[in-house]
């Protein structure tokens, strides 16, 4: 198997990111302080809501009415979760809005609860991996001290600046593809005075299609802006850039690879936990601690994908930069090697 | 422009012998109509119609419905108010193109002695004065029609169809031909009861025949259908086709045509129930659709007939429309528009709940014919009612299925019980709008959304409450009756109360009407539940010898005293039973009117657990049932099960927003 294939590339992020484990963990704690701190209001209204009502009990049986719950307290508690529909529009791309078209990405401050809440914490959510992505390009352009928060912390601080402006252009990015790509080329006709509704369904996905490439090409040119950066150990994008730009546009093959391969093994485990994890019934405590550590356990999961997502990267860029070098012992019998302080090189 | 030659009408098959035997209902206003309809969707039509006054009213003019002028331009009513959110949100009007535009003109009006109308002929609003709208023309009569008279004159007019809207016009090379000839109103002995076209409210018409023949570009042969039974199809010379349509104790007639329809035949038949031919029009694009269209249609054929009335004309023609049309979901005598996607889940009851609902129709709408302006709960409401019933006994609940980009993906396990829909809606439109009740006319009342809550769903969860409540044999009683005796004779809200007052009872009967007159919301809560030991006697008991001093007992009296507070905190009223839980196990149930502010318990026996209002939720009405119980201690348990759910996926909707910053995938 060669060494720059898809799969050792991959085994290679992964090993990269294992040796971050501590600084993996940090960023689990984030997730959860910020979960935390997202979900409060909704936990606590389930609290209000349930706590003293007998709805508790019909809640914990095996067939509760959880639709009836959903609509109970998302009327009665409006504040809570507010106004949904820019979500469901976005995620459903079925627009709901008058004449069945919104101002694309309307809709997100100008309502109450979480609703509202979640565009705020998405910006938090993607400064804050921004932050993290810089101590482990950091670290994953280092050999050494990969476990150490020490090294990861001070790598995060040298990196911040231009890790969050990378995490800038990427926010604002992949918030244009779907503005301008998607959003745009919708206006451009009218679904309904299609013949077939195929036909609507079929243009509707190619624009989802063109969107997603799009953002596909802004997370791949920024992940390996960041990557190269790392590597370089010089807080400087400039030069970063160029770097990936160049790398992106000779192997355009690997890199859609790797990102499928990290996009799958980040989705799976949660696919398979909304599908068969287990559902606490209200009775036994332990079960209830045993599920809450396999729903980290999957949370965990994805952190790590996505990381060593970065650290294949790092590792794809060295081994490109690897196999770029000249050998030096053959290279030139007269000059000396690189770093040898003009010493002869010996006789073959 | 191809116009339609002179022809004389035959006026003796407006005088003819029924076709069928047993009239169910004497004719009031019967049309002859021809008309030819061109490749610009532009109608040239002749009618002749017969009035027989059967009021006691004597009728000094002619009123007459225009319809298409609801899409004239902009000034109308109907367009007025879709603007301001009074009725359904369809497209196409905007665009500068006036093929998507419509009209309706009468060019002359005479009796049929000659003797000319036209010049007396003007628009008129008694609705909302606006002076632009066109959809409602008054015609002065040079002498008044009788009581007992009979009044044939003949109608000249032009229209042009829209780019389908509201459930009428074209679409490519389909179209729904609907409400569109001059129509009169509905005579009744305080005069003319018609409206204008309103945004957010249907129709009403007077029973009659109808003999319709449409001339149409001649790639519609074989691929039409319309009100009543199709008769003849004749190829004409020039690229036309002719088709000759009879129906007999309707009340208007539409029709639909498209040369890419696939025409399936089947037959009804049930015991009990007569035998129906089932013509079903269907997009080539939804043949797998094909079953499940005449399934539902059955099922609506045999549930409708039994619980309300039996079908009794000898087809039902089902329109199968094409992907954007508007029209989709629409109800004219024996005829009804389904609708389809290409892509239709089973378990998602789609096109089986809008066939079934379409069908329904043919009962409220079509045979007992409701005042849909004035009186729309009627129509639209019982039928909703009846619609899931017929849903939840033929085809089960149905499962959450959502469309991601067109494609549906169905949640096999999690399924949307009858009737969360209904309720959901209704409890999340009652919140935007409580404006009026019921009683208010509908076209009367505030916007869309009150009409639509009222004349849906309020209905809906009213009819299912009052099952719930007096039983259901009881309220199947009170349905059946309802229809059977009001059958082609236009009920209204004050027939249907006193078939529930001589039914159901006057309990029964007040409590709906209560509904009715009330935009106010249900709402009862339990507000306060306490319960302590009672103590044993601190102090003296007995007098003289037998005085003693008491204290309690440590070990407790093992008896409780429990105290309950109950309000109603909504405007309208519906009988309650209040259910006590108590500790060892043991129920209490007291009913309750509901009528009173608030009720007060004191129970003494074991420990209470919980107090719930209506805990059978017999009232669908109730707003907010989380108020609806309470339990003297909180059990934390359902809020920490959902609790851990809702964190985790908050964790993993902010490890997706974190690929926006990280730039990878999560």
């Amino acid at each position: 198997m060669k060494r720059d294939s898809v799969l050792v590339l991959a085994a290679r992020g992964a090993v990269s990111a294992l040796g971050t484990w501590k600084a993996l963990l940090l960023a689990l704690v984030f997730n959860l302080l910020l979960a935390y701190a997202f979900a409060h209001p909704v936990n606590a209204a389930l609290r209000q809501a349930l706590d003293r009502s007998p709805w508790a009990a019909r809640l914990a049986a095996p067939n509760a009415p959880l639709f009836e719950f959903y609509g109970e307290i998302s009327r009665a508690r409006p504040d809570v979760f507010g106004d949904l529909s820019a979500w469901d529009a976005i995620a459903t791309g079925e627009d709901a809005g008058p004449g069945g078209r919104r101002s694309p990405l309307s809709g997100f401050l100008a309502t109450t609860g979480v609703a509202s809440s979640a565009a705020g914490f998405a910006v938090l959510a993607a400064a804050l991996s921004a932050l993290l992505a810089g101590g482990f390009a950091g670290r994953f352009g280092s050999e050494k001290e990969r476990a150490s928060l020490a090294a990861f912390g001070a790598d995060a601080a040298r990196f911040a600046l231009p890790s969050l402006l990378l995490g800038a252009v990427s926010l604002v990015g992949i918030a244009a593809a779907y503005r301008w790509v998607y959003a745009a080329s919708g206006s451009l006709y009218e679904a309904e005075d299609l013949r077939y509704e195929w036909e609507a369904i079929l243009l509707g996905l190619l624009r989802l299609g063109a969107f997603l490439v799009v953002a596909a090409i802004v997370r791949l040119v920024v992940l390996y802006t960041r990557a190269a950066m790392g590597r370089s150990g010089k807080a400087s994008l400039v030069g970063a850039f160029g770097g990936a730009l160049g790398f992106l546009a000779r192997r355009p093959v690997r890199v859609l690879a790797l990102e499928i391969l990290f996009g799958v093994l980040g989705v799976a485990p949660l696919l398979v936990w909304a599908f068969l994890g287990p559902v606490w019934d209200g009775k036994d405590a332990g079960a209830l601690a045993f599920i809450v550590l396999g729903q980290q356990a999957v949370v965990f999961w994805r952190i790590f994908a996505r990381t060593a997502h970065l650290g294949a990267a790092s590792a794809f860029l060295a081994r490109a930069s690897d196999a770029a070098s000249p050998r030096p012992a053959v290279a030139s019998e007269s000059e000396p090697a690189p770093g040898s302080e003009g010493a002869p090189a010996p006789a073959p | 422009m191809t116009r339609l030659r002179a022809a004389a009408l035959p006026v003796s098959l407006l005088l003819a012998a029924r076709l069928d035997a047993g009239s169910r209902v004497p004719p009031v206003a019967s049309y002859a109509i021809e008309a030819a309809v061109n490749a610009e969707h532009v109608v040239t039509g002749k009618e002749t119609v017969r009035f027989t006054n059967r009021t006691k009213h004597v009728f000094s003019d002619l009123a007459l419905h225009l319809y298409l002028n609801a899409w004239r331009n902009d000034r109308s009513t109907w367009l007025v108010e879709q603007a301001r959110g009074g009725g359904r949100s369809d497209r196409g009007l905007a665009a500068k193109d006036p093929a998507r535009w419509a009209y309706a003109e009468i060019h002359r009006i005479s009796l049929d002695d000659g003797t000319d109308l036209t010049p007396g002929l003007k628009y008129v609003s008694p609705d909302d004065g606006n002076p632009d709208d066109r959809t409602l023309v008054s015609v002065p009569l040079p002498r008044p029609v009788a009581p007992g008279e009979t009044l044939v004159f003949r109608l000249d007019w032009e229209s042009k169809f829209p780019r389908a809207v509201a459930r009428t016009g074209w679409k490519d090379d389909y179209l729904l031909g609907a409400q569109w000839f001059p129509k009169l109103g509905v005579a009744t002995d305080g005069g003319w009861n018609a409206h204008q076209f309103h945004a957010g409210t249907e129709f009403f018409a007077d029973f009659g025949d109808y003999d319709v023949t449409l001339t149409l570009p001649a790639a519609n042969k074989g691929h039409l259908g319309g009100t009543g039974v199709l008769k003849e199809e004749t190829e004409l010379a020039g690229g036309l086709v002719r088709a000759h349509f009879v129906a007999e104790d309707v009340h208007d007639f539409a029709f639909a045509a498209c040369p890419r329809f696939d025409v399936v035949r089947d037959t009804f038949s049930a015991k009990g129930l007569p035998n129906v031919d089932i013509v079903l029009l269907l997009q080539p694009d939804h043949r797998p659709l094909r079953d499940r269209y005449l399934k539902a249609t059955k099922v609506g054929l045999e549930d409708f007939g039994t619980r309300y009335l039996p079908y009794p004309y000898p087809v039902v023609t089902v329109v199968d429309p094409p992907w954007g049309s508007h029209t989709e979901g629409m109800e004219y005598p024996t005829l009804f528009v389904g609708g389809g996607r290409e892509l239709a889940p089973k378990k998602a009851h789609s096109p089986e709940s809008v066939t079934i609902h379409e069908y329904g129709h043919q009962v409220f709408y079509g045979m007992l014919g409701s005042n849909e302006f004035e009186e729309a709960h009627l129509d639209e409401g019982f039928n909703t009612y009846a619609t899931t019933k017929a849903l939840e006994a033929a085809y089960g609940d149905p499962s959450l299925v959502v469309r991601f980009y067109g494609l549906p993906v169905t949640f096999a396990g999690v399924t949307v019980p009858y009737p969360f829909g209904v309720t959901d809606r209704f409890h999340r439109w009652q919140l935007a709008s409580r404006s009026d009740a019921q009683a208010v006319p509908s076209y009367r009342q505030l916007n869309g959304d009150a009409i639509r809550n009222n004349a849906y769903l309020r209905t809906t969860l009213l009819l299912m409450s009052c099952e719930r409540t007096f039983g259901e044999a009881v309220w199947a009683k009170v349905m059946k009756t309802y229809a059977t005796r009001f059958a082609f004779k236009h009920p209204t809200t004050a027939d249907f109360l006193g078939v529930v007052r001589e039914v159901a009872g006057a309990a029964a009967a007040d409590s709906v009407a209560g509904i009715v007159s009330t935009a106010g919301s249900v709402d009862y809560a339990v507000t306060s539940v306490g319960t302590h030991e009672v103590a044993g006697l601190t102090g003296f008991s007995g007098e003289g010898s037998d005085r003693k001093f008491e204290t309690p007992d440590k070990r407790g009296s093992g008896t409780w005293e429990s105290t309950v507070v109950v309000q109603r905190f909504g405007e309208a009223v519906w009988p309650v039973d209040v259910v006590f839980t108590f500790k060892d196990g043991s129920t209490l149930t007291r009913p309750w009117s509901g009528a009173e502010q608030w009720v007060r318990w004191t129970l003494r026996g074991p420990k209470l657990v919980s107090a719930e209002v209506d805990p059978a939720r017999k009232c669908l009405l109730d707003g907010n049932t989380l108020n609806n119980g309470r339990r003297t201690e909180p059990d934390p348990r359902a809020s920490r099960a959902w609790t851990s759910r809702f964190m985790f996926w908050a964790q993993n909707l902010l490890e997706a927003f974190s690929l926006l910053g990280a730039a990878a995938i999560p």
